[in-house]
């Protein structure tokens, strides 16, 4: 069932890479969670290990499927995620203020992570069966953000889940952008949203929880502080800037293991990580992540069809946004979302989803010159 | 659309340039600023209070010590924000939100403790450790705290301690000072504030978030406070409080050779212990609210006129000057007329009277017959020699100087000159003339130990001999004279003090009664604030004084009914003390055993005397 020209074509590098960061995350999850003095090692970075191990066999089982199988049973995947994310309303797990996981057991596992994908992949069909090279109407854009996007839209706020939210409406529109739409549309959206703004403003910010609006107070005036986020921020800079330019080393970092840093093996790995290895290692850090980033644009490029094209350019945008938000937040450019950093961050469903995401790349880009049957 | 592709790569590219601008910014720019804070979030600078000095009474009886106190604090950032869990919080320790606010505003770091409750009891101990795991921060210490260990005791003497004010703070005497650490702030523990507070240690180490310490970077020990020996003769001063008890008043005991102070007390007094651990809203507005002031040392802080007693002043000037002789008579009718009638104490007056006589009765017609031949501005001189209008300099804060009148002070004070009549007011100790009880016991000191005027002091000093401030130069038969008279006083029948009369100690004194209103009204029947100022002041042994005692008894009404009997108490208690109750706890018996000792020796002393 596999071509030959398939296993030739497997892009090492880009597994490489994958599992680089993945060992990357686990040794900084060890060190950030390392105990004080007579204390034992919590076990987070063996759970992490074996989320890791998981997501690789997932992530080869996955390329054995074409991925155009993806695409034709994406409405399927689609409607099975939906169900999912009403379920977790209905019977979810509450932790940390919200309600977005569902106990299987064994394991507890957040839906809207593995929706995202599903989204990703109904785009892929819908906009695969447009009339190649044509610009997007008016009512096909209407359609895209009424059918795939509303309905998810408000079950994950409903969670709240605003971080996974946003990065919904960030990979509609940036592959409504790239596959290119009437400029009159654009610009009658632009203007509708920019009057809109304010009420849409006021809506949203009565629609959000406290925590939620703090993280945003915090970060427009850090010294206001509301419920410490402020202090966050602050800590975050504080982790990150002590590195200084070659790092305190190892294991050597305090902000993380004497807990100055909060949540400083999920959301603010990052900042733990240029904290031990400082300026040389955070770059080094980027381009990994940059390789990846590219590798995804690269394969939707190289892409034998739209689908797979589609496909790759999608999780793609949502591993970009994903990097990009975390990061920034960590530096301090960009408000406090609950967003992990992919790959790195302690946590299990959003590695795993990450995995799969990045096997679609993989499975578009080993199939570009495969023969159709 | 494979351009658009590479445009949103590009854009990505653009955002990664940012972020390693960014990164270059806080990492390489700011890279040292953020490793100091850093390392001001994990290294944290901790006091370690110094023992403070032990107080001890002049026969070694420890008055205060230092005993273990859990305190409670939290950690400023861990203070809960919401106001219902602040409440929670405070309902834990015992206060309102609003002190934990208070208290927290003190201290700028965040990471600093803050002090909640000092001195907590075991039960809140364990009640306090059993919910801290709702309270991230809090935390109990073990440091020290003082105890006061006869309670009301020496209040006044000894003082209390309390959180250094701002200005404090900011003062140089005061550097170096957490705002948090208790200082003396009233009596001998601020006066001497600098012995016995020692100097605070300090200990570098590396906490977490949580303010947990990690390890010890770094310990510089505490250097323990100097104790302090006080002249105080705790016996003497239980049983001036106890005499005291119910009135309004003071009472201050000398050792006439050297100016030693055996007793000060004051009353109403206070429980320093209420201090412990910083005193409560509550507590400190009853005590300022009080309409009696029992903040106030009124043995040091108030002056009165010393009525009769200041006739031993006008007896020893006049005799000096040569006005009377010990024998000159004069005749007392109950009144004298000078174009204004003045009065004497006893309506039918005391007929013929000698200065002896009129000391022991406390004629008053026979001083206005002095007054009227003796110069005001002599007798002054004689009342500044003896110490008075001026402070004595006791090693307390706060010391009232009193007046003592004279043509100049009247001239420069009142714009006025001097009228002959109020010489003769001065003379019987009514008038413009004030002091203080410390004032009276110095001078009493001095006029039975020969002239000696020593600067009274609550500090033992054992390498240093009292020396007299100032020798007043007085004829020895003058001294001895007013001796005896005072000694008739007391023993003699018609003595104005035989109240003060005691079967164990011979014991002289004078009585003296101020007058609140004027003169012509007298009674028992007056209210409180309208009856007469209670004096007597005392010495014992007839020779060779041991003590000198002042008792001051506001609104007392006689001298004679209220105040002596109180002298005759702390006389007999400071040489015939107690004997120490048998307690669990061990004390110093032997010195315990010496002033037993001594005691007895003076009681001997006393039979020899009057044994024949």
């Amino acid at each position: 069932m596999i071509d030959r020209r398939v296993i030739k074509d497997f892009d090492w590098a880009f597994l490489i890479v994958v599992l680089i960061l993945s060992l990357i995350g686990l040794m900084t999850i060890y060190s950030a969670t390392r105990p004080l003095p007579d204390a034992e090692q919590p076990p987070f970075y063996l759970r992490q290990f074996n989320w890791i191990m998981l997501s690789l066999v997932c992530f080869t089982l996955m390329l054995l499927f074409d991925y155009r199988w993806f695409v034709r049973f994406a409405h399927i995947f689609y409607i099975f995620g939906i169900i999912l994310l009403i379920l977790v309303l209905i019977i979810g797990k509450r932790g940390m203020g919200a309600q977005r996981w569902l106990d299987l057991g064994v394991l507890s596992f957040q839906p809207s992570e593995f929706f995202k994908i599903c989204f990703v992949a109904a785009l892929a069909r819908y906009l695969s069966g447009l009339e190649p090279g044509a610009k997007l109407r008016l009512h096909q854009l209407a359609r895209m953000v009424a059918g795939f996007f509303v309905l998810p839209a408000i079950l994950i706020l409903k969670q709240p889940d605003l971080g996974t939210m946003l990065v919904l409406l960030f990979i509609l529109a940036a592959m409504v952008l790239t596959v290119g739409i009437e400029r009159k549309i654009l610009i009658a959206t632009i203007i509708i949203g920019l009057i809109a703004a304010p009420f849409a403003g006021k809506f949203f910010w009565a629609g959000l929880k406290d925590y939620q609006k703090n993280r945003i107070i915090a970060f427009i005036d850090p010294q206001a502080d509301p419920q410490g986020i402020g202090y966050h921020i602050k800590q975050s800079k504080v982790s990150i800037g002590s590195g200084g330019f070659l790092g305190k080393g190892y294991m050597r970092g305090t902000q993380g293991p004497y807990r100055f840093l909060p949540e400083n093996h999920t959301d603010f790995i990052f900042s733990i990580f240029a904290e031990e290895w400082g300026f040389m290692g955070s770059v080094g850090l980027f381009t990994f992540y940059l390789f990846l980033i590219w590798r995804g644009f690269d394969t939707a490029r190289k892409s034998r069809d739209k689908e797979g094209s589609f496909l790759a350019l999608g999780v793609t945008y949502m591993f970009s946004f994903y990097f990009l938000i975390n990061v920034g937040m960590t530096l301090g450019l960009v408000p406090v979302v609950g967003i992990p950093l992919p790959l790195m961050s302690y946590g299990g469903t959003a590695l795993l989803s990450n995995f799969l995401a990045l096997s679609i790349i993989e499975n578009v880009r080993i199939r570009r010159y495969a023969s159709y049957y | 659309m494979d351009k658009r592709i590479a445009s949103a790569f590009y854009i990505v590219l653009v955002i990664f340039g940012i972020f390693t601008l960014r990164l270059w910014y806080l990492q390489v720019i700011k890279g040292g600023e953020y490793r100091k804070l850093d390392e001001r979030n994990r290294l944290r600078v901790m006091d370690i209070p110094a023992p403070r000095g032990v107080i001890y009474d002049r026969n070694d009886n420890p008055l205060v010590r230092n005993v273990l106190s859990f305190d409670v604090s939290v950690v400023k950032e861990d203070i809960p924000r919401d106001y219902e869990a602040l409440s929670a919080l405070g309902r834990l320790v015992g206060l309102m939100p609003e002190d934990i606010k208070k208290r927290s505003r003190v201290m700028n770091n965040p990471f600093e403790a803050i002090k909640l409750k000092q001195n907590i009891s075991f039960e809140e101990v364990a009640k306090i450790e059993a919910r801290r795991i709702d309270f991230p921060g809090l935390q109990v210490e073990v440091t020290s705290a003082r105890e006061y260990l006869y309670g009301q005791t020496a209040s006044h003497v000894l003082g209390y301690l309390g959180n250094p004010t701002p200005r404090q703070l900011s003062s140089s005497e005061y550097n170096n000072i957490s705002p948090q650490s208790f200082i003396g702030q009233f009596g001998v523990e601020k006066s001497y504030d600098s012995l016995l507070r020692g100097v605070a240690g300090k200990k570098i180490v590396e906490v977490d978030a949580l303010g947990n310490v990690i390890k010890f970077v770094r310990i510089q020990k505490p250097a323990r406070g100097h104790d302090l020996r006080l002249t105080l003769d705790v016996n003497a001063q239980m049983e001036a409080e106890k005499s005291l008890e119910g009135k309004t008043g003071a009472v201050v005991a000398i050792k006439p050779d050297t100016g030693e102070i055996l007793a000060l007390a004051s009353a109403p007094s206070f429980n320093p212990n209420l201090f412990v651990g910083g005193i409560n809203i509550r507590d400190w507005k009853e005590l300022v609210q009080h309409p009696k002031k029992p903040l106030m040392n009124r043995a040091i802080q108030n002056q009165y006129p010393p009525g009769s007693t200041f006739k031993i002043i006008t007896a020893l000037a006049a005799l000096e000057k040569g006005v009377v002789s010990e024998d000159t008579p004069f005749s007392c009718y109950g009144s004298i007329n000078l174009g204004r009638v003045f009065r004497c104490w006893k309506d039918g007056g005391h007929g013929g009277v000698s200065l002896y006589r009129a000391l022991v009765e406390s004629c008053d017609v026979y001083f206005y017959e002095v007054g009227k031949r003796i110069n005001i501005d002599t007798v002054a001189q004689y009342a500044s020699a003896f110490g008075l209008g001026r402070p004595t300099g006791i090693e307390l804060e706060g010391e009232a100087s009193g007046v003592v009148p004279s043509t100049k002070w009247k001239l420069k004070v009142k714009k006025e000159k001097w009228y002959q009549g109020e010489t003769l007011n001065t003379v019987i100790g009514q008038g413009y003339l004030t002091v203080t009880p410390v004032q009276m016991a110095r001078l009493t000191a001095a006029v039975v130990n020969g002239g000696k005027l020593f600067k009274p002091h609550l500090i033992k000093d054992a390498d240093k001999e009292s020396q007299p401030e100032n020798v007043i130069e007085i004829a020895h038969e003058n001294y001895e004279f007013v001796k005896k008279a005072l000694v008739g006083v007391v023993y003699e029948g018609g003595g104005t003090g035989g109240r003060a009369r005691s079967n164990i100690i011979s014991i002289g004194g004078k009585t003296g009664t101020a007058q609140v209103i004027g003169g012509a009204v007298k009674g028992k029947y007056l209210p409180e604030e309208h009856q007469d100022h209670a004096w007597f002041i005392a010495f014992a042994p007839q020779n060779n004084p041991q003590i000198a005692v002042a008792v001051f008894v506001e609104h007392g009404g006689h001298g004679g009914s209220a105040a002596a009997p109180i002298a005759k108490r702390v006389i007999e208690t400071y040489f015939n003390p107690p004997k120490p109750e048998v307690e669990g706890e061990t004390k110093e018996t032997g010195d315990q055993e010496a002033g037993q000792q001594q005691g007895e020796n003076m009681i001997q002393e006393h039979n020899d005397i009057t044994g024949d």
